[in-house]
């Protein structure tokens, strides 16, 4: 009966976000990685995404989260690649997915098209299309949720007027939204709900050079994913989040320094005959990591029963 | 300061033991402050005192001062990787000497969560930080100079190799912010002007207000030095390269950027490696002193100074006397900064082991605690003082401007940069306004204040317009350089850009093709190409074919639609076409070759491009070029680019001009052989059957040239099909000329391979002459598969001797031996020198020896290994001494004698060689020569070994009838191998080549054979000073100079991992009895270094003298790969009482 009942709510819910927004729904020991540029990788400094979504998942259900982001990426993989071209760059992603097993991918891509002059929309949309061939091929059942990105900011001078290219940012969310349709991947349309083509200075910028979050962006940032997403965020006053934040900006870092360590030359690169016995050292990060879950979860569970316990 | 060579050689004997890397934890050097005090070599008139040590600062990296005279220092203990379940802990320090006693007393760490830092610079109230993949701006809010606050400035920053994260940082004249990233890195930054990606090395440009981030120049190694001169130019060293200064100007590349099409080189080819780099511009030291550039030699442990000269728009560089050496090895002199007192300070990072490559990450010998600030003062010169910038009313700032000491101007435009900007800069234009035109340092000043106003990002056109009419061309050329980044602020762009370019100082014109490339426009060309009108250097070359290339996709299109026209000088517009190597590129260019106006160089460059790019429209245009009377001079080159294109298989449109052409090219009686022969290929090339007949008359006419006659064949092959086939079969088996049927016969190898095969055994058989035989050979050895085919046919055949052996000769020279060897062998019968001779055999190998012996081949057999000659016999001064001496054998022995003896030793021994055996009273027996014999019998065996035998031991004492050289060592050699071997013995000491002249050559070496990887990453590691150390085990191998003193290059292997000269490498040993000047004869090899003990000589010259202690020294010489096919070395002692004394142990 209780079954029953679930699946009535779960099925006006579903009928309900055909008009609203969609309902992404976390699923017990969700592995969720994060892909994406700048935006995404920075993230990890301030982890309020990642915190954001475990608690908007519930305490019943244990995620981990893995973020992938790189600096300059792009869906064709250029910052990836390393020594190699782009295509080594994808290469090198594949290897990470199958490592790491992902059932959800979130992925914000499109950042940098404002700024190459020429929107080169076909080429980014089937880009995209084969990075995510690419991820299914190695996690076939990965639900996909895409995130348009943010809208630029115009802090005026001496910082450049970026009317234009936020105008730009338009054409690339409407793209991106047409393209999870089909893809019948979960859209976040983070574009419009961070205020999309505004011309004016904001009042209290979110980023400190237009074009990148800083803290309170990323706070602002995560919670409107979290509504985008269809979820609820539990009703918390930061400070009781903070110790979850923490534990997973220390994650993220012993993450970091795992999957994209220094040194890939002679770790692992054309130099590994020098010094590549120094790799077995790296695995060593992956119990640390995994640690650093098991905590989140546990914390997180702690902070939604301090929730219930508030007034 | 006097410093000789001879006290850097006398310093380095002592350093020797000290060069190489620890070898253990035993061997580490002593960590303490006063061993490494006391391990300074500090020239006359300096002192070195410790400013600061452990535990005020450790593992220094990098550092920058701030105004207030607070040293900012990077340290990593997390360097080279961190560990999993550490946390990063690396810090920024900020050293300060509170009570001005010229030590540090504080520190006070900023910043203690970095991981492996590698960069810092105290600005705009905070610091910015590099840490690993990204930039970082720390602000200390509460003034407990903790940080308390973090922004990320920049994030993608590399980190594929952790000694090559982006590093240096530095402020500009004009208050931008540099940095630079080192060969494995790949950085992608996105920024709000757009996406920057940086493959590999480079010198970024930032602009903290802005967020404007963009590449200055890229490649070089691990440049850890960057420092602006007077005038703004600016310049790198390099911790891995090996070119001391590199003048960085905007768009250079320099070596090692990926997919770089050509690269600017640096001003010191052949320096050791340098990190850090600061110019000297403090009157604390000495007038000879300001402006030379202070960089450190860290694996050299000492620091090292240049001086600039102008030199067209670039710069020749001087190595100066070192300011600083050392004996520890674990002095690391990594950065070099001018402190407020003037002083030179210097960043110590204490380590035996430099680096990771070759090291093992958690090597235990790795030093994680020690680090050191070292300070070098001049004696007796007065220490330098520096204003309180903070407290300076605005205009006292900007009287600083007009110091001499870098220092003051620098920190005077920082501080401008916190002021209110309005009244700042309304004050600088005062400033400026006021200056006194007649002061020598006006244009400095008036430079000054236009770097002031860029420092606060507020450029005063009208002041940059002044200085651009200076009479000062380094002041135009830094003008250029502020309206490089401020073109939107300038409506006359093109016009400032068109002066420029005409202006008569070369560096001028190269900062206007900087510009020009940033303007990124067809018309910008347009003008930058202008450069070419007047001298073009090597640096302005670069610039101006970096940019047509760089930039063609904006100006080739407009170009071609007319919206150019580039037609100045016919000179542009090859020059810019041929820069892009572009087929549209193409037709403009046939269209000026036409014109008949292109200078020599010019039309033969656009016909190398024709010949690789044009279409077959194209090339039918060059038909009435061809024939006009202007171009008469260009006919073969044209016909070259045909054929060029044709062997591409692309071929002129026009039918029937073809023909024309041809036939008037071969028909009749050709007047231009040259044309002719070309013709002839082009006939087969472009496919012109109905010139078969013509071409078949030409090859089997009697009277047609070789030349001719090859190249009619080969445009039969061209033409191909059973008709070619069948008319060479006819022409190589008929009667004709031999040279004409081995020309067929070559021809058919290539249409008809097995065929030709039979064919040429059957001609071979008869060939009357190794000269006929060659192009036959020469034929079938042109590729793998060709050998195997004459090698079956050769079976059961026979073929002249001569014949096989040139063919086996041949074939080893190309590799191809093991196909064909044994072959050639069976058939020509070759003999092996395995068995004494009768009479007539003797007879006839005599002959043979004086009428087909080659003393050159048979030197070469003399010196191989197995054969064992060197090892027992000296020839002159070099060899063994088992055997006896053969510098004068063939002038003494005649030919007979000398097979004989080879054939069988022990038929006649000279006298003294003969074995003798000795049994001693406890049984032992001893054979060899008596080297000694009074008390003590000394016997040198057949290995070398000496034996001594006290004359009571000795029981029995017989001289052998037999000799000590074993028979059948020639046993492995073919006759004719064996004819050469005595040819050359029988020329030595007979006038000519094979008489040891009393030149005092070096004639023993040891040299490095094949290097293991852990022996090159040593000598990486340490440099090439390493070499010179004789304890470490290196493969050395002893080999002798042949008799001219030539050491034959060709018999060593290449470093091929010793980056970046790949040398061969070869050294010997001089022994002084007493100090004094010796002067080596060495040859004009380009590139050659010279490694005397611990110090390089990066300039060689064919005479180089140097001041040596008495003792022994080890000298190397390494020939570069770039030398090219560099056959023998020959260096020779030109004066100095000083003996070669090489050993190999």
């Amino acid at each position: 009966m209780k079954r029953l009942l679930a699946g009535i709510i779960a099925l006006f819910s579903g009928l309900a976000s055909l008009k609203a927004a969609p309902t992404f729904e976390f699923q017990d020991h969700d592995r969720v990685i994060l892909l994406g540029g700048t935006l995404v990788e920075r993230e990890q400094k301030y982890g309020f995404l990642e915190s954001a979504l475990t608690l908007a998942a519930g305490e019943s259900k244990h995620l981990s989260f893995r973020n992938l982001g790189w600096s300059g990426d792009t869906v064709f993989g250029h910052a990836r690649s390393y020594f190699g071209p782009p295509k080594e760059g994808l290469e090198r992603l594949s290897r990470h997915v199958e490592q790491i097993k992902p059932t959800v991918l979130i992925a914000c891509y499109g950042a940098d098209l404002p700024f190459e002059g020429l929107i080169k929309m076909p080429e980014f949309i089937s880009g995209y299309r084969e990075m995510l061939d690419l991820v299914r091929a190695k996690s076939p059942k990965v639900r996909v949720i895409i995130i348009a990105p943010p809208p630029l900011e115009n802090l005026g001078a001496p910082l450049p007027d970026l009317t234009a290219a936020n105008k730009k940012m338009e054409a690339v969310r409407n793209a991106l939204k047409e393209f999870a349709g089909k893809q019948a991947a979960t859209f976040v349309d983070s574009y419009e709900l961070m205020g999309g083509a505004s011309k004016q200075r904001p009042e209290h910028p979110l980023t400190d050079n237009g074009i990148h979050y800083g803290e309170a962006g990323y706070r602002a940032w995560a919670s409107k994913i979290v509504e985008g997403l269809g979820l609820t965020a539990p009703k918390l006053p930061p400070a009781a989040v903070d110790p979850l934040r923490q534990t997973v900006i220390k994650k993220d870092q012993l993450f970091f320094n795992r999957w994209r360590p220094a040194n890939e030359t002679y770790l692992y690169g054309f130099r590994k005959h020098e010094q590549g016995q120094n790799a077995a050292e790296i695995e060593r990060f992956d119990p640390l990591v995994t640690a650093e879950d098991d905590k989140i979860h546990e914390q997180k569970v702690a902070a939604l029963e301090a929730a219930k316990r508030l007034p | 300061m006097k410093y000789s060579a001879s006290l850097l050689l006398a310093a380095s004997l002592v350093q020797l033991t000290y060069a190489s890397q620890p070898k253990s934890m035993a061997d580490l050097p002593d960590p303490s402050v006063e061993a490494e005090k006391a391990a300074f070599v500090v020239p006359e008139g300096y002192e070195i005192s410790l400013w600061a040590g452990e535990p005020l600062v450790r593992k220094p990296v990098q550092m920058n001062w701030d105004a207030q005279g607070r040293l900012w220092v990077v340290s990593s203990v997390t360097y080279p990787q961190i560990k999993p379940g550490d946390d990063p802990i690396d810090q920024i320090v900020v050293l300060e000497d509170t009570d001005k006693d010229g030590k540090a007393d504080k520190s006070t760490v900023f910043a203690s969560d970095l991981q492996i830092p590698t960069a810092v610079i105290p600005a705009d109230g905070g610091c910015y930080v590099a840490n690993s993949t990204e930039i970082l701006f720390l602000k200390d809010t509460n003034g407990d100079l903790k940080a308390d606050e973090r922004q990320v400035v920049l994030s993608g920053f590399g980190t594929e190799d952790t000694h090559h994260l982006v590093h240096t940082f530095r402020h500009g004249p004009d208050g931008q912010m540099h940095f630079n990233q080192s060969i494995y890195i790949h950085s992608h930054i996105e920024t709000p002007w757009g996406l920057r990606r940086l493959m590999g090395g480079g010198v970024w440009e930032f602009r903290p207000e802005t967020r404007k981030l963009e590449i200055i120049a890229k490649g070089l190694i691990n440049p850890w030095g960057y420092e602006f001169d007077r005038w703004g130019q600016s310049f790198a060293t390099d911790g891995a390269g090996s070119e001391g200064i590199n003048y960085i100007f905007p768009g250079a590349v320099f070596a090692t950027s990926p997919g770089a099409k050509r690269i600017v080189k640096g001003l010191n080819p052949g320096q050791p490696k340098q990190c850090g780099l600061e110019i000297i511009e403090d009157s604390h030291f000495p007038d000879d002193w300001q402006g030379t550039l202070v960089t450190c030699d860290f694996r050299g442990n000492r620091v090292n100074r240049f001086h600039l000269t102008e030199s067209g728009s670039s710069y020749v560089s001087k190595q100066l006397p070192d300011v600083l050496a050392s004996t520890h090895r674990g002095f690391r002199p990594i950065d070099v900064r001018t402190g407020p007192d003037g002083a030179l300070y210097i960043a110590d990072w204490f380590n035996p082991i430099i680096q990771h490559g070759e090291v093992d990450f958690r090597d235990p010998r790795r030093d994680r605690v020690n680090g050191r600030i070292w300070k070098l003062t001049a004696k007796d010169r007065k220490l330098s003082t520096s204003p309180d910038f903070a407290k300076a009313e605005t205009p006292a700032l900007l009287e600083e401007l007009k110091s001499p000491r870098r220092w003051n101007r620098l920190f005077a435009k920082r501080e401008l940069r916190t002021r209110e900007p309005q009244l700042t800069l309304a004050s600088i234009d005062e400033w400026a306004l006021a200056l006194k035109k007649e002061d020598p340092n006006y244009w400095n000043n008036l430079l000054e204040a236009a770097w002031a106003r860029e420092t606060l990002n507020a450029c005063s056109p009208a002041l940059v317009r002044q200085l651009l009419g200076s009479p000062d061309h380094r002041i135009r050329a830094g003008a250029l350089g502020i309206l490089r980044h401020r073109l939107t602020e300038f409506p006359d762009t093109d016009a400032l850009l068109a002066t420029a370019i005409g202006d008569d100082n070369a560096q001028v014109r190269l900062w206007a093709v900087a510009i020009a490339r940033d303007m990124f426009k067809p018309q910008a060309l347009e003008v930058a190409l202008r450069a070419l009108d007047k001298p073009v250097d090597e640096s302005i070359d670069f610039l101006l074919e970096l940019t047509a290339r760089e930039q063609a996709d904006i100006w080739l299109p407009v170009f071609v639609n007319g919206g150019i026209k580039l037609d100045a000088n016919p000179k542009h517009l090859v020059y810019a076409l041929k820069a892009t190597g572009r087929p549209e590129a193409l037709p403009p260019l046939i269209k000026a070759l036409g014109s008949g106006k292109l200078a020599e160089e010019d039309a033969a460059a656009v016909l190398a491009m024709v010949g690789d790019v044009a279409s077959p429209e194209e090339l039918s245009q060059l038909f009435p070029i061809f024939k006009s009377e202007s171009a008469k001079t260009r006919r073969v080159g044209i016909l070259d680019a045909f054929i060029k294109a044709g062997q591409r298989k692309a071929t002129p449109d026009a039918a029937a001009a073809l023909k024309d052409l041809l036939t008037a090219l071969i028909s009749g009686t050709p007047d231009d052989a040259d044309l002719a022969a070309r013709g002839a290929l082009l006939a087969g090339l472009w496919k012109q059957e109905p010139l078969r007949s013509r071409l078949e008359e030409i090859a089997s006419g009697d009277k047609t040239s070789a030349a001719l006659r090859d190249s009619a064949i080969k445009g039969l092959v061209y033409l191909g099909g059973e008709p070619t086939k069948n008319y060479l079969q006819t022409l190589a088996s008929g009667d004709k000329a031999v040279g004409t049927r081995a020309s067929a016969l070559s021809g058919l190898s290539e249409l008809s391979p097995p065929l030709a095969a039979k064919l040429a055994v059957q001609f071979l058989g008869t060939a009357k002459s190794v000269d006929e035989a060659r192009p036959v050979l020469e034929a079938f050895l042109k590729n793998k598969h060709l050998p195997v085919l004459l090698a079956n046919e050769l079976k059961d055949k026979q073929v002249p001797d001569f014949v096989a052996v040139e063919g086996i000769r041949m074939a080893s020279s190309r590799g191809l031996q093991s196909l064909i060897e044994e072959s050639l062998r069976k058939a020509g019968g070759v003999k092996q020198m395995d068995r004494p001779l009768t009479p007539e055999e003797m007879h006839a190998l005599v002959t043979k020896v004086q009428a087909q012996g080659n003393a050159a081949r048979g030197e070469d057999v003399y010196r191989r290994q197995q054969l064992l000659c060197m090892s027992c016999h000296a020839i002159g001064e070099s060899g063994g001494l088992i055997g006896p001496n053969m510098v004068s054998l063939g002038s003494s022995a005649p030919v007979d004698y000398i097979i004989e003896s080879l054939l069988e030793p022990s038929k006649k021994v000279k006298e003294g060689y003969h074995m003798t055996m000795i049994t001693t009273k406890a049984g032992q027996v001893v054979a060899g020569g008596i080297v000694q014999d009074g008390d003590e019998v000394v016997v040198r065996d057949a290995a070398n070994q000496f034996h001594k035998v006290a004359k009571g031991d000795i029981a029995q004492k017989i001289i052998s009838p037999v000799s000590m050289m074993p028979p059948g060592l020639t046993a492995s050699l073919r006759e004719d191998e064996f004819v050469d071997l005595v040819k050359f013995l029988s020329e030595l000491g007979r006038e000519g080549d094979y008489k040891t002249q009393p030149n005092r050559y070096v004639r023993t070496w040891r040299t490095m054979g094949k290097i293991e990887q852990a022996d090159n990453d040593h000598v990486r590691h340490v440099g090439l000073q390493a070499l010179s150390d004789r304890k470490y085990a290196y493969p050395w191998q002893m080999t002798l100079s042949k008799v001219n003193g030539d050491l034959p290059l060709g018999e060593l292997p290449i470093a091929a991992k010793m980056y970046p000269i790949f040398p061969r490498i070869a050294q010997f040993d001089l022994q002084l009895d007493a100090d004094g000047p010796v002067t080596l004869g060495l040859p004009a090899t380009p590139g050659l270094v010279l490694v005397v003990d611990e110090q390089k000589f990066e300039e060689v010259t064919p005479q180089m003298k140097l001041d040596l202690k008495a003792g022994k020294h080890v000298v190397t010489v390494l020939v570069p790969k770039s030398a090219g096919d560099v056959s023998a070395l020959r260096v020779e002692l030109l004066e100095g009482a000083a003996k070669v004394v090489t050993t190999l142990q």
